[in-house]
Order: C-alpha cells, then structure tokens, then sequence
C-alpha cells in the first residue's frame, strides 16, 4: 500500500509540475518546428514483443513451466508534455501487456516433476503500468544521428491467473516499481521524404524500432516481479 | 372486280395478329387450365419414427433416415394439403422424380411413377392426411427406382415425391386435364456418416481433454452432433474394449454397447472428461469412443477408442505450496482498496493527461491566431 501511495504521489507531483511548464515546452516545440519542418511531437505509440519470466520466490515455475519466457506482448502509450531542451521530451503514459505460460501438470506428488499427466496447467499475466518517460532525442534531431534513448520508471500492475484443466488455482494482483530503458532507431534516415511525406498526410513524425530491456519488482501473494526481461518493437511519434 | 376479295396491308397484319394471338392462347391453354383447376400445396409435416420425431421445419427438411428405413410400418409421415378439402378424395402416387405430367410416366413400360393404391380423405381439423414409409414404398427389395431406401444412398441424401391427385378415380392414369394437383417432397437420407476419428491418443490426469475429427470423407461434419461414450475398462497404456461398438460391459444406449458420457453440440469435436466422473479409482482407465449423429439423425459407428486414466495431477499451485508459497484465489482485491487495482490512480492520472494534452492544443490555436 505505502508503495502504491508513494509511486501516486510520483505520479501527481509529476504532472504538477509538468503544467506549468508547459508554455515553455511549446516554444521549444515551435523551435523545433521551424528546425525539422515537422507538426507538433505529442505522443508516442509502441508495439512490442519480448521475454518475460516472473521471479515467483522459488523454483515452482521453473519446475513446472521448464524455463518458459512467454512471448510477452504489450503496448505503450505516452503524452509527451514537456520538452527539456537540448534533451528531450518528458512523457507520462501507459503500458499494458501479456503473456501466457502452458505446460502440461506433473503426477502428484511432483518430485521435481520427473513425471507429468495430460491436465493443462496454465499462467497469464496481464501488466499494466502508468509510467514516466524521458526520450532523450537530442542526437537525432541536433546531430542526426538516429538514435534515441528512453529511461523510464513507473508502477508495475501485474494480474494473473493460474489454471489447471481449466479450473482457476490462483488469481491476483502483483504490485511493483517498473524500470526500462527503450534504445531506439529512427528510421527517417532511410527515406527522408517518405518520412515527411508521413508527417504531412497523418501526423507521424518518427518511426522507429527498438529494444528495450526493463525489470519489474512486482511482490504480492504471488511476486510476479522479473528482475530482468525485454522486448523489441516498432513505435511512432506523433 | 370483287374488292371485297383483296385485302389491304393493314387488314393482313390484323388477321396475322389475330393469329399469333390465338396460337399464344393454344400455347398456353394446359397452364392456364391448370392454374385454373387449382394446384395443390401438398407438404411433410411431421415424421415420426424410431428415427425420432421431426415436427419442425427445420427438422423434416432433413428428412427420413436409415433407422425409419429399417421399420417402415413403424415410421408415420404426416402431409398437410393446405388447399384441400376433407370432402373430397385423393389419389396418390409417388416416383423419384418430381415430374408425373405426361401419361407415359404412368402407364407402360416407361413409367417412372407409381400409384401406391391408396384414397385418402383429409382431417377435417387441419386437412392432413398420416402414410407409413411402408405404405409409400411401392417396390420390393431390387425394385430401386421405387424403393427411396435403398436408391438413395448419396451421402447428402434426396428426395422422394408424393403426388396427390384431387380425384374421385382410383387410379389416375390418363390425361390429367383439369384435375386439381399437387406435389409433396420428402426428403430422404439414409447413409450413415462414418466413424469419427479420434485426433488424441491416450491420455491420463483428472480432467483431460480428449478430440476427434469427423470421419474420412465427412464434408458436413460441422453439422454434426457427436455422442461420447465410455465403452469399458482399459489399461493404462492399452484399452481392453475396442472401438465399433463392441466393448466389455456397460448400458446399451441406441444400439451402442457403452455409457453415453455427453452429447456434444454442432460443431464441437473436443470435451474435458473428469475422471472422477467416470468412477474410476486411482489408476483406473475407462475406454472412450465417440459416434457421429449427422442432421438427419443417422448414428455412426463407434470410433476406435482412447484410453482416459485417473492420475492425480499437481499443477503449478502445488508445487508452489509445496515450496512454501500459498497460492490464493481471493488476492484479486476490490478496485480501489489496498491490494486491488488502483483505479482512482489510474482514472486521475488519465483525466491528468487529458487535461495537459487540451491545455498544450488551446495555447497552440491560440498562439497561431496571434502569429
């Protein structure tokens, strides 16, 4: 709980002090405008794919699941509210994901599992996360070197649900902080007026693929936290 | 000169339209008389027999099936004549084909339809008339062009028809003139789909999952119903009750020696199996085939058989519990509360962004006015 209201609080403090800068954030912007010729950056959309094993607390996972990492899948979404000069833009946002884990039981007693039936024993994961970025861009749009680097924290909300045979075993909720560093390629660079061209006709600035390594610290009944995970994926600015 | 003899232009092309006229009439006199006589609208009802009961329209489209053919004399199909009337008297006939028109098809050595030698008067209540499959089959085993039983055996079945004559005669051979008419289609299919094939082999655990697919050259098999049975006792690794309905022991349900587990709905070709439902001790296995039921009400075979033993699973839960973790079903909190989703978080921080995102558009607009 003191978690949660710390990382509220993270978040509030956030967004009071971004309001106010926000006058600043559009001059820069119309800085920017005039330098790349581009409409307004003011959010970002992503899609990934990764690898995702929860850290339960012991090797009941592993046993059962036999080192099974997803896929993980998910999406993110921020608002990008405030432009740090010469840095980047800040953003709040959103991430929500899955990922799904089968094996088939083991024969009870398990010992280690040596013998399984034909019972399906499942997990999902359903994270969701309210997160702050910052999309340190600086190199591509003053050096043109297209690589942009976006730290990011936030609070991990992980569902889950265990089912054997269809019955549920367990579900709940698994609470944490979330880390993640997205290490991204702009592809303007390889056609630069298809680029522009996408910006005049839909408001896309950017797109990019990237790769993203990030951790989760997600405790509860169940941790479903992962100390180290990642994805790769494709996302726009716009 | 007798100019009453010449005929001008004008009186040639009145007299050829005349004509044309008049042959148009002749053309369509047999139509005309027929539509004028009255056609009957003559339909199946019901059927009722050890193939079930069919009172649907939806039902009697599908038809008589393989197991009304095996007891005609127990099989009733209902006809309604919505045009007719109880007062009067009906010949029937019935062929493989719809068409009794021409008297050749019913008389001589061409005759494809047959009188089945039975007047019918209608109930009064809702002008319907009752036939056995007997009765409407006129021929004897061989005699295929009058047995629908037997010579319709096309997987997708066909039709049978009953014409009905609005007339006094006993035997309506002859022209047809003016006699009022009506054709009943009666939709046969008598072919028994095949085995389903069983897609798992066997399979142990508490609540397994066993499949099947529809037989070999069952196209419709999407429209069929399955029926699962347990058909004996198996080893682990092994049944001792075979497939094709003839297991070791067990109630006998339709003919199929075994107890019918569950009926599985169109398009289902998979169910869970509890073992503990099936009464087996640790260990045990039960034999488990299916049949197929196609829209007709035609059962399958049994297919072959796949073993379902009783094996006490462990999942992830207990292996965690036996780990020292607990596993709970009850840490899904109310949202809001402490361990629940923080949705009072989760909407505030939305409205918050919302708000930024309005607040950054208007100064934006507000800016490119000034400019």
């Amino acid at each position: 709980m003191n978690r949660l209201a710390l990382a509220s609080l993270a978040l509030a403090s956030g967004l009071a002090v971004a309001a106010p800068a926000r006058a600043q954030y559009d001059e820069m912007m119309n800085v920017d405008e005039e330098r790349t010729i581009g409409s307004p950056e003011r959010f970002t959309l992503s899609l990934n794919i990764g690898m995702y094993q929860p850290n339960v607390g012991n090797d009941a996972f592993d046993i059962i699941y036999q080192g099974e990492q997803g896929p993980y899948v998910g999406g993110e979404f921020h608002g990008l509210i405030y432009r740090i000069p010469y840095v980047g833009p800040i953003g709040l946002g959103l991430g929500v994901g899955w990922a799904r884990y089968e094996a088939a039981a083991c024969v009870d007693p398990p010992e280690n599992c040596e013998e399984r039936t034909d019972d399906e024993d499942e997990f999902s994961l359903w994270p969701l996360t309210p997160m702050a970025s910052l999309r340190i861009d600086v190199l591509a749009r003053e050096l043109n070197v297209p690589f942009v680097f976006t730290p990011k924290v936030g609070m991990d909300i992980i569902f889950y649900r265990n089912e054997l045979s269809g019955d549920t075993q367990a579900s709940g909720t698994s609470l944490g902080f979330r880390w993640a560093v997205e290490i991204a390629l702009e592809l303007d660079f390889l056609e630069r007026r298809a680029a522009r061209s996408l910006d005049e006709e839909w408001g896309i600035n950017h797109t990019f693929v990237f790769f993203q390594p990030f951790g989760s610290t997600a405790g509860g009944d169940i941790p479903m936290g992962d100390s180290f995970a990642w994805t790769a994926g494709l996302g726009f600015v716009f | 000169m007798d100019h009453s003899l010449l005929t001008s232009p004008d009186t040639t092309m009145r007299t050829g339209l005349v004509g044309a006229l008049a042959l148009l009439a002749l053309l369509l006199a047999p139509g005309a008389a027929s539509a004028q006589a009255g056609s009957l609208d003559v339909r199946v009802v019901r059927i009722e027999g050890p193939g079930g009961v069919r009172d649907t329209n939806e039902e009697v489209v599908n038809g008589v099936n393989a197991a009304d053919c095996a007891a005609p004399e127990d099989t009733e199909i209902t006809f309604q004549v919505t045009q007719g009337s109880p007062t009067n008297q009906y010949d029937l006939w019935v062929a493989l084909v719809n068409d009794c028109e021409a008297t050749s098809t019913r008389s001589g050595t061409t005759q494809t339809c047959f009188d089945i030698n039975r007047e019918i008067s209608l109930l009064e209540t809702n002008n319907t008339f009752v036939l056995t499959l007997d009765e409407l089959i006129v021929g004897t085993e061989g005699d295929f062009d009058r047995n629908p039983c037997e010579e319709i055996s096309s997987p997708q079945g066909g039709s049978y028809f009953l014409h009905v004559y609005d007339s006094a005669s006993s035997s309506t051979t002859g022209e047809l003139g003016s006699i009022p008419r009506g054709v009943a289609s009666i939709a046969f299919d008598v072919k028994a789909p095949n085995p389903p094939e069983m897609t798992s082999g066997d399979v142990s655990g508490e609540n397994v999952a066993v499949s099947w697919n529809a037989g070999e050259g069952d196209s419709d098999a999407m429209q069929y119903t399955f029926e699962v049975y347990d058909v004996g006792s198996c080893a682990a690794g092994g049944q001792d009750g075979g497939g094709g309905g003839t297991p070791d022991g067990g109630a006998s349900d339709g003919g199929v020696s075994g107890s019918l587990i569950r009926t599985v709905s169109q398009g289902t070709a998979s169910i869970r199996i509890d073992t503990a439902d099936l009464g087996l001790g640790m260990n045990e296995g039960a034999a488990i085939a299916v049949l197929a039921i196609d829209p007709a009400g035609n059962r399958s075979e049994l297919s072959s058989s796949v073993c379902v033993t009783n094996v006490p699973s462990a999942g992830f839960c207990d292996v965690y519990g036996e780990m020292g973790g607990e596993c709970s079903t009850c840490s899904v909190a109310a949202p809001g509360s402490a361990r629940g989703v923080p949705v009072a978080g989760l909407a505030g921080l939305a409205v918050a962004v919302g708000l930024v995102v309005d607040r950054s558009r208007r100064r934006q607009r507000t800016g490119r006015t000034r400019a």
